[in-house]
């Protein structure tokens, strides 16, 4: 029995609204068929194609070993009750040639064994920077470097974890459906066709060159420019500069929601970086404060009413509180424009991404 | 003819062993199950670092502080109440309450460490940190106040008494970890904090007011919610009179007793 596919999941929120032109230029840009799922999050007409990069660059490495980054993938799905990554990552895994029952058998071994020494200060270190309860430190950071990685293994465990948490919390708040996914190793033809099916997904998943990023000192620069080298980092980066260059919704209420969930997951840093974007916006100190400390305060635009007390709502994720954060985004939905609620998700899911792997860095 | 023997010893032998293994396989991951299953039951009861630390090393006597806030709640003439109807009522009658305060809790982001006879204690960042605790608490207290006047309108509609409650709420550093011994252990808070919490709760019926908070909780509560000061009260077990307040219906903005 699989656990992750037993959690309770509400019906999907969003429709996906599929661009055959965009499909075939993305197509023809990252060199595999784009997800589904990024096609969810269309009311924001620059989201899919962002996504889509992030969904490659999951798929790549720069340093590690292909196995050990699935490892870290699942863990973190396993961690943040996302059934729709996991059912993902679980149908390559299985399209790669291993076996469903070893599979269920691995997804019990993730919490109670191990396979190398190495291996398992990985996924600790995985579990605990996705965990975040307590958030993750630098120490945290310190035993993986003693396990015998590397700084740059180090960097790369932590850039594939932000990805997992990202896609995991956006999957997970609007409800993507896993069931094609979690049916698909079932079905006769795709067993019959794994072998092909395992030499394309090999071809897929290639060894990227390092990736230098340039100068950065847009937000949360500290935490994108410790990616820098990277494979993933240009992608993040280009992200969150997009949402940040939203046309739906203002900067500040980005920086609040970034603020909340921070404060929620005691980041005192990412905290810190999102506040000063606020004042920047031209929030005062006090009122913000104010704001920080009850979600509420009559400085507060409509997005921002809404937005808040639910940006807190996304910090942990646990199986059996899924269908409950997926009805709190709802009642947003219900008050929020189609691509103003879209952003407000891929913020929730950028700010638990970039606050777990930057709480990890030393302070500047 | 003796190397068939051999043979045939070995590949019984071999079969034997791979036998064995499956056996052995199949055991490890029903047990491998059954924990995750546990695990997984417990994690609404305690943090999930704390139910590994149990799996790894067995139950130790480890704790660690935390800020929480705690509520209390009880019934107001419970036992006159208990005396009055049949027990299988009685029973009916406290079920259908502690299931109505619990969501009204839970949907708040607290959860129940116990029930007390007719009394609940449920804690606010006790299993993960929260900074808005005093804020969700008391929200909790006004669900848990709304809900009971719901369900007495459904237990007078069956002929049966009406309820009431007092409600205390205090924040202040606790001692989080598994208490209790080798035949029955919780996840637990305990100090100051929850038992102020509980001596605030037994001031209801001396204010007549359902919802109290102490200063500590007051400190911290967002201006959206109307309290009532009250003159400071002294509490068993503790050294200096305490402040506390009534929390009013904020909707209404009028006192609720």
């Amino acid at each position: 029995m699989t656990l992750v596919r037993d959690i309770a999941w509400d019906t999907c929120l969003l429709r996906p609204q599929r661009d055959p032109e965009i499909v075939r230029d993305l197509r023809r840009e990252i060199g595999t068929p784009v997800g589904p799922g990024c096609f969810y999050f269309a009311a924001a007409p620059w989201m899919p194609s962002a996504l889509a990069r992030l969904n490659r660059a999951m798929l790549d490495r720069t340093h590690l070993d292909r196995d050990l980054i699935d490892w870290i993938g699942l863990v973190v799905s396993q961690e943040s009750s996302c059934r729709y990554c996991f059912a993902t990552q679980r149908a390559m895994r299985i399209g790669m040639g291993t076996s469903p029952a070893e599979m269920d058998r691995l997804e019990r071994d993730f919490l109670v064994a191990a396979r190398s020494d190495r291996e398992r200060a990985a996924l600790e270190f995985t579990r605990r920077v996705a965990r975040a309860n307590p958030l993750a430190t630098g120490e945290d950071r310190d035993v993986l470097l003693r396990a015998g990685f590397s700084e740059d293994e180090t960097r790369e465990i932590l850039v594939h974890i932000a990805l997992g948490v990202f896609f995991n919390r956006l999957s997970t708040q609007s409800a993507l459906p896993p069931q094609p996914m979690e049916r698909m190793p079932d079905k006769w033809h795709l067993r019959l066709l794994q072998p092909l099916i395992a030499i394309r997904l090999r071809r897929m998943r290639t060894k990227r060159a390092p990736a230098t990023l340039g100068p950065i000192d847009g937000p949360f620069a500290p935490v994108l420019r410790s990616f820098d080298g990277l494979h993933a980092a240009p992608p993040l980066r280009d992200f969150v500069d997009q949402l940040w260059r939203s046309e739906d919704v203002p900067r500040r209420g980005l920086a609040l929601v970034f603020a909340v969930v921070a404060r929620a997951l005691g980041c005192r840093q990412g905290e810190a970086s999102a506040r000063a974007l606020v004042i920047e916006e031209g929030m005062a100190p006090e009122a913000l404060a104010r704001v920080l400390d009850h979600l509420d305060g009559p400085e507060l635009d409509r997005f921002e009413q809404v937005a808040l007390p639910y940006a807190r709502e996304t910090a942990w994720v646990q199986a059996a509180q899924v269908t409950r954060l997926q009805r709190l985004a709802r009642d947003a939905q219900a008050k929020l424009g189609e691509a103003e609620f879209v952003t407000l998700l891929g913020a929730t899911s950028m700010a638990n991404a970039l606050c777990r792997v930057g709480a990890t860095l030393p302070a500047d | 003819m003796a190397l068939l023997c051999v043979a045939a010893g070995a590949a019984a032998l071999w079969l034997r062993e791979r036998a064995r293994n499956r056996r052995l396989r199949s055991q490890l991951e029903t047990a491998a199950t059954e924990l995750e299953h546990l695990q997984r039951s417990f994690s609404r009861f305690a943090p999930d670092e704390v139910i590994e630390r149990v799996i790894a090393e067995g139950p130790t006597s480890q704790g660690e502080k935390r800020e929480v806030t705690a509520l209390f709640a009880d019934l107001v003439s419970f036992t006159s109440l208990a005396e009055r109807v049949e027990p299988s009522v009685l029973v009916r009658i406290l079920n259908g309450y502690f299931e109505r305060m619990s969501a009204a809790i839970s949907e708040h982001r607290g959860h129940v460490s116990t029930f007390l006879g007719d009394g609940i204690l449920a804690l606010f960042g006790a299993l993960a940190p929260n900074p808005w605790q005093s804020d969700d608490a008391t929200d909790a207290a006004l669900a848990m106040r709304q809900a009971m006047v719901e369900y007495n309108r459904e237990l007078m509609a069956q002929g049966l008494p009406a309820l009431a409650i007092g409600i205390g709420l205090h924040r202040g550093v606790g001692v989080a970890g598994l208490i209790g011994s080798q035949e029955l252990m919780e996840f637990a808070v305990v100090g100051r904090t929850v038992n102020i919490a509980a001596r605030v709760q037994d001031l209801t019926r001396q204010h007549d007011a359902d919802i109290l908070v102490t200063e500590d909780v007051k400190r911290a509560l967002a201006p959206r919610f109307a309290l009532r000061e009250l003159p400071p009260a002294s509490l068993r077990g503790v050294d200096r009179p305490v402040a506390v307040h009534a929390v009013l219906d904020v909707a209404r903005g009028d006192a609720a007793s």
